[in-house]
């Protein structure tokens, strides 16, 4: 058993940002989490705590996004319609910063499922040796996972970038 | 020393590499005019993903779900037609009105006329009575939705006065207004005041952790450093995570520092935040005045740490 309080405090927000920047979907993040968490209660001991929980939370990820993901996709749609329907229009600068997000969501999705995982775990702060644990990698591919990733990301965003913006016509927001 | 492969190169750079190996590429990459060139892309790479990366965090702005005002509101939704019950409801009325005809039809027109008003007719003109219910409910929700539409635009001027503003700023520049008078907005949403929760300053160089954060975005690390670097002559303020025990980590992309008034708080913002908008005078204390404080007080309560 373990100091849950603690364990709380300490990872949740790391790891809900991680699990939300996987999943696009905070909801579906916290119940995630929540899971982990849950799991974690139950786990007599854990030699590397954020190792552990991350690699948890991954492989939930992993198991619900097969068990529901059509139901999920329905789900989408149906969010979509609702939203086409009740969203006003939305301002100059939340089109742009939209179009960031659904830009950077494209290009995560286009790296493969270790890369992508290595590289958000990266980003949450996980050293080599802890991303190594959590996705079973040996701690020396670890350097090659996250460079193939970051290399893959930004050269997707870029050509993505390239592709949704010709003749330069974005950005008509009036900030002086 | 052969050259460096990418997967060392990125080790390295992110402080992954045991202390001795950790030397021999540094002085590798200082000899190498090949390497070194690939250091330097790898940091591009390194910076380019991290931004992508946190602009998954961006929420929009502006895409604020509206309340249906009346205008919106469909009278068949709201009376749960639909085309089958609508036709039904058509048929009934049509026979309702086909009893009340035939029997207005009478050979003793006055007495039977006013027998009708109290008789099965009446009951079955209840379908309309109850329509002209459902209408005057409609109104009286015309009336609701029209509060939480006024509220809504509230919520909407309180948490997204700049983003309104930008947009006042573009309809006058469309329509050609006179200069307008600058104002400076922070965007709610994406801003944070960290405050000390002893009161002691929060001051360049110190390291905190949070310790109650109300935002939604949790742009800010757990644990963290405000720090302030110079590069290329130019100073900045940044804020770096900071490691379970305590190791100053890498820089958190996006992210900036600003003092504010009081020396127990900082304004912690994602970008560029703060702008400043072009806004008509007469439109400032429209968009801003429900927004008297438009930076959110006490979201973020933080204690120091020690780091290194």
């Amino acid at each position: 058993m373990h100091d849950v309080d603690r364990l709380f405090r300490e990872y949740h927000q790391p790891l809900v940002r991680y699990l939300t920047r996987r999943l696009g979907d905070r909801d579906w993040a916290e119940e995630v989490a929540q899971e982990t968490f849950l799991r974690a209660v139950k786990q007599e001991s854990i030699v590397s705590e954020r190792s552990w929980l991350f690699a948890v939370a991954t492989n939930l990820v992993r198991d619900e996004a097969r068990k529901d993901i059509r139901r999920r996709r329905r789900l989408e749609i149906l969010r979509e319609q609702a939203r086409a329907e009740d969203a006003v229009d939305p301002e100059p600068l939340g089109i742009e910063r939209a179009q960031e997000a659904a830009l950077a969501r494209k290009a995560l999705d286009a790296l493969g499922e270790r890369d992508r995982e290595a590289l958000l775990m990266r980003e949450e702060g996980l050293d080599y040796t802890e991303i190594a644990g959590a996705l079973d990698l040996s701690v020396k591919s670890v350097g090659t996972t996250l460079a193939r990733a970051r290399r893959r990301l930004v050269e997707a965003y870029e050509s993505l970038q390239a592709g949704d913006a010709p003749s330069g016509a974005r950005g008509t927001h009036a900030a002086s | 020393m052969q050259h460096l492969d990418e997967g060392t190169i990125h080790a390295w750079l992110d402080g992954a590499l045991p202390a001795g190996e950790a030397e021999d590429v540094e002085r590798h990459v200082r000899e190498c005019a090949g390497c070194a060139s690939l250091v330097a892309d790898a940091r591009g790479l390194i910076a380019g993903a991290a931004r992508i990366v946190s602009a998954l965090d961006a929420v929009p702005g502006g895409v604020i779900p509206s309340r249906r005002t009346a205008a919106g509101h469909s009278v068949w939704r709201t009376l749960r037609l639909t085309p089958l019950r609508a036709v039904l409801a058509a048929s009934v009325m049509l026979v309702a009105a086909s009893v009340v005809v035939a029997r207005r039809a009478p050979r003793t027109p006055v007495p039977r006329m006013r027998a009708d008003s109290a008789s099965p007719v009446a009951a079955e003109a209840r379908p309309g009575v109850a329509k002209a219910n459902a209408l005057a409910e409609v109104s009286g929700t015309r009336a609701a939705g029209r509060v939480v539409a006024d509220s809504t635009r509230e919520a909407q001027a309180q948490t997204a006065g700049g983003v309104a503003a930008a947009k006042t700023s573009a309809i006058a520049a469309r329509t050609g207004a006179a200069p307008q008078p600058v104002r400076e907005a922070v965007l709610q949403l994406e801003s944070v005041v960290a405050t000390s929760a002893d009161g002691r300053a929060l001051e360049s160089s110190g390291c905190y952790q949070v310790i109650g954060d109300t935002t939604e975005t949790h742009l800010v690390p757990l644990r963290f450093a405000l720090d302030r670097v110079t590069s290329a002559g130019v100073a900045s303020n940044v804020v770096r995570a900071v490691t379970p025990d305590g190791r100053r980590d890498r820089v958190v992309a996006g992210l900036s520092w600003q003092a504010v008034a009081g020396a127990d708080r900082v304004l912690i913002a994602a970008g560029d935040r703060r702008e400043a908008f072009a806004i008509p005078r007469s439109e400032v204390a429209e968009r801003f005045a429900p927004a008297a404080r438009p930076v959110p007080e006490r979201q973020l309560r933080v204690s120091r740490i020690e780091c290194r």
